[in-house]
């Protein structure tokens, strides 16, 4: 999975491609999350529509991310979830927390 | 394929087989399911199961890591993952609950609660041979 990090308004855009499931750097996800916090950047958006692969190691390394984010009063939202991820997130009621919105300005505007 | 008790089964060696794997279940479901949805909930279900299977099995001369026999059956899809190594803890639990289970699941230890989320039942055996085998169903829509 690679990561590519840009910022609008403060708000810190994750871009995430490749197979969410099977590398340590999914899971590493976490740590880069972290991170940003340290740096106090607290406001992240994690943009999901070049996810190719997702397991659970991926819906891991989110549920830690934005517990960290909100423990730091900050927030996550997702972008551009594919099909399958909407699925995982419906089906195991990660909706119910964590939105996904269909573009990356309006994740943005709903985490300002 | 006949319709009453199709199978398809795939060994697996490595990670790089799980590409195969799910070409493989994507074509077996086409077959049988109407919806893609429930392709890709039975296509990523699969592939975790796999995937952890690989990940924790013990290596055996001429024996691959894994194996996935795919069945349609009763309408439903049934896969038997089987893998030879330690045995593991299923939780008992039906479904994934994001208000009791958030935090504890953030560090891992995800993998049985999402294909039980996300699929009808899981089932655990444990064989005498050290062999884990886990049972997965789902009841395919179009006969619900």
């Amino acid at each position: 999975m690679r990561i590519k990090e840009t910022e609008k308004d403060g708000i810190v855009i994750l871009t995430l491609s490749g197979k969410m499931m099977l590398d340590a750097k999914s899971a590493g996800l976490h740590d880069y999350v972290k991170n940003l916090i340290e740096q106090g950047k607290t406001k992240v958006i994690m943009d999901m529509g070049k996810i190719t692969w997702f397991g659970s190691t991926g819906l891991g390394a989110l549920l830690a991310s934005y517990t960290s984010l909100k423990d730091n009063d900050g927030d996550l939202k997702v972008a551009r979830a594919t099909r399958k991820i909407r699925s995982v997130f419906m089906f195991t009621q990660i909706i119910k927390v964590l939105e996904n919105y269909d573009t990356v300005e309006e994740a943005v505007a709903a985490i300002k | 394929m006949d319709d009453n008790k199709t199978k398809l089964k795939i060994s697996l060696n490595s990670f790089d087989d799980l590409e195969h794997v799910r070409e493989a279940v994507i074509k077996f479901c086409r077959y049988h399911c109407n919806s893609n949805d429930e392709i890709d909930i039975i296509e990523m279900s699969l592939l975790e199961a796999c995937h952890n299977a690989v990940q924790y099995s013990e290596k055996r001369k001429n024996k691959p890591l894994c194996e996935l026999i795919l069945f349609y059956d009763n309408k439903c899809i049934k896969a038997i993952v089987k893998n030879y190594g330690k045995a593991f803890k299923v939780t008992e639990k039906d479904t994934f609950s994001i208000d009791q289970d958030f935090l504890q699941y953030k560090n891992g230890g995800l993998g049985i609660p999402l294909i039980k989320s996300l699929m009808d039942s899981v089932e655990y055996l444990r064989k005498p041979d050290n062999t884990n085998e886990l049972i997965i169903v789902k009841k395919l829509i179009k006969y619900q």
